[in-house]
């Protein structure tokens, strides 16, 4: 289990989030979401000790606990890189500390393996400036796995995905965080795939946690409407999943509450 | 249009697996997939582009010693180091023994140090146009030397080292202060860049307001030996720079792979756990003392410390197992080449090394960058 107690992260001495205190099972996956700004990757990065931070973050094993940053994969947003290292490496990089003047060939073998199982093989030598940025979040959500850490903190990991690679990322990691007993973390800003991949949902508003539970239980349209300022349905489809959808346009919102919009229409031209 | 979205989705991995497939839990099982030659291949080749930068080194190195403006017969020199004494006259002796084999063994330890130096810089900063010269170490040595020379200041007991270790303490200076203020600011990489910068415009101008106050002959004195010369070079000089870059590479291998890490970006590096700020702070320590090392007994270098680390990159990618040995290489064989230019350029005198690396290099990479097919940076 993974203990957050009275945790406060922040930049510059300023705390962005505070007072957070959580318990994470093994196993489980942990959806964070929350309107932009709000300290979902601050909260992250704080867990991940990438920031400094008060409080105490620790994992339990067998009773014992114990603080110990190696323990955490974190894999940034962020997939623009300007090296030319190449997909093989970055992965290789993901088990650093094992690293000697020699690669065991039992490591490359493995690193090899991670990558074919995102079909990602016939990339292993090719540099990562030459991907396309959902190539990169790929790789990285491979080198976050191959780790094989005891928590995976993940910060949009579909952010750069299309629509199949959403769903088959989202469906390994959720299957590695219950077959291999992981704990699990992803910011998300797709209220949807959060419902149907998460096995609890965590809502964080200005910096402190407002909503915290199963994704059925949080994600209401009163937590979308009062965090994000939209009107929206939960819909359940027919084969049994849950969507979040938008009702009304932000300039209908906006008519209603100001009167008409003075911004110029955009038209086809104008683009 | 539906052809066109299927090529386009063709890209990305092809044929794609149904998502059952991605078993991640055979990423640890260790099962051996059948195609993994292509990275192997290519480690190979980049191997093979090592062998070739020590091979050309070597050839350059035997060459650069053989020419020189006495005019030495081939065989004379070779006879230096094979034949009996008595076949050897003694002038050739000393010209190749005291002269010219310092040079270039010179030569080469400025090059590889400085080959290191810039490229750990442009590790550590994330930066492609980080030098030991764009940073100001350089600089700031050239005004220790020329402030020196102005002045007359000696060492008490150490009178024919004076200028050396004096532009080593100004390099060493000139570190304390970008890293200082690094420090204070957080230790970003930004802002050892922007200390930097400001580093090298202030010595720059110490050195320019130097040089207005020199009398004529003085003058001359600073400007030779701000251009750079191996020239000063001695058995001396090879043995301080050459223990400062075998110490420096000895400090540096335990992290190669830590310091690859670091081309992912700061946070990814630190996930990864590589304490950032430490290693910036040791690599950044280790490039002051290499810089000053070679810079301090031969003069301003410039351009080498820049453009050896990306002909390397070139060659090897960014695996810094392949890439500190091929930087060093690459180093040493632009200055040893630069070393030769310079003997060769005006037959009969030797033009300060300083004014041949950018004539010799520039060619270099303008050849590399035409060839090479794969982004470097």
């Amino acid at each position: 289990m993974l203990h957050v107690d009275h945790l406060a992260v922040g930049y510059n001495g300023a705390n962005v989030v505070e007072h957070i205190n959580l318990r994470l099972d093994r196993g489980e996956v942990t959806a964070l979401i929350g309107p932009n700004g709000s300290g979902k990757s601050t909260l992250l990065r704080g867990i991940a000790g990438i920031l400094p931070r008060q409080g105490e973050v620790c994992l339990e094993t067998d009773g014992n606990r114990v603080s110990d940053d190696k323990q955490f994969a974190y894999m940034p947003q962020d997939t623009y890189s300007a090296s030319s290292l190449t997909v093989l490496e970055v992965v290789l990089l993901g088990r650093l500390q094992s690293l000697g003047l020699r690669v065991p060939v039992t490591m490359i073998e493995a690193a090899l393996n991670a990558l074919r199982n995102f079909n990602l093989l016939h990339l292993q030598s090719r540099s990562l400036s030459e991907l396309s940025g959902g190539q990169r979040q790929i790789v990285y959500l491979i080198q976050a796995l191959f780790r094989e850490t005891a928590v995976l903190l993940l910060d949009e990991p579909t952010g750069a995905l299309d629509l199949y690679y959403q769903l088959a990322v989202l469906e390994a990691v959720a299957e590695y965080t219950r077959r291999s007993r992981v704990i699990t973390i992803m910011a998300m800003h797709d209220l949807t795939l959060a419902l149907r991949f998460a096995s609890r949902v965590i809502c964080l508003h200005e910096g402190g946690i407002v909503a915290d539970g199963s994704p059925r239980e949080v994600l209401s349209r009163s937590l979308v409407q009062s965090v994000y300022q939209v009107d929206a349905d939960i819909i359940d489809t027919q084969d049994g999943f849950r969507c979040v959808v938008p009702t009304r346009s932000l300039r209908d919102e906006a008519r209603q509450a100001v009167g008409p919009l003075n911004a110029p229409e955009i038209t086809g031209s104008g683009l | 249009m539906a052809s066109a979205v299927k090529s386009k989705r063709g890209e990305f991995g092809s044929p794609r697996l149904p998502a059952k497939e991605l078993d991640m839990l055979s990423i640890a099982s260790g099962a051996t997939p059948k195609a993994g030659l292509d990275y192997q291949a290519l480690v190979t080749r980049r191997l093979f582009f090592l062998l070739i930068i020590f091979c050309v080194l070597l050839v350059v190195v035997v060459l650069d010693v053989l020419v020189g403006p006495a005019f030495l017969p081939f065989g004379d020199v070779l006879s230096v180091f094979t034949g009996p004494d008595a076949s050897v006259s003694p002038t050739t002796r000393v010209i190749v023994h005291e002269i010219r084999l310092p040079m270039t063994l010179m030569s080469m330890i400025v090059g590889a140090s400085l080959g290191i130096a810039g490229l750990q810089m442009q590790t550590i900063l994330g930066n492609p146009l980080a030098s030991p010269y764009t940073l100001g170490f350089s600089a700031a040595a050239g005004f220790g030397a020329a402030a020196c020379i102005l002045f007359g200041f000696q060492l008490p007991f150490l009178e024919h080292l004076t200028i050396p270790v004096v532009a080593f303490l100004s390099a060493g200076l000139a570190c304390a202060m970008v890293y200082g203020f690094a420090y204070i600011k957080g230790n970003t990489a930004e802002v050892m860049i922007l200390a930097g910068i400001a580093t090298l415009f202030l010595f720059q101008s110490l050195q320019s307001l130097v040089q207005y106050m020199a009398a004529p002959e003085v003058l001359q004195e600073i400007v030779f030996w701000l251009f750079g010369s191996m020239l000063k070079a001695s058995w001396f000089s090879i043995t301080v720079s050459g223990s400062i870059l075998a110490f420096s590479v000895i400090l540096i291998l335990p992290d190669l792979w830590k310091l690859t890490a670091l081309r992912l970006g700061d946070d990814r590096a630190q996930s990864l756990g590589v304490n950032v700020r430490l290693i910036r702070f040791k690599i950044f320590a280790i490039v002051s003392l290499l810089t000053a090392g070679a810079v301090s007994f031969v003069g301003t270098i410039g351009f080498v410390g820049l453009v050896a680390p990306h002909m390397a990159r070139m060659l090897v990618g960014e695996d810094q197992r392949l890439l500190l040995p091929a930087s060093a290489g690459m180093g040493a064989l632009v200055m040893v080449s630069a070393s030769m230019g310079s003997k060769l350029i005006n037959p009969g005198a030797v033009i300060p090394i300083g004014i041949v690396t950018a004539v010799i290099g520039v060619p270099f990479l303008f050849i590399l960058l035409l060839k090479s097919k794969r982004s470097f940076w």
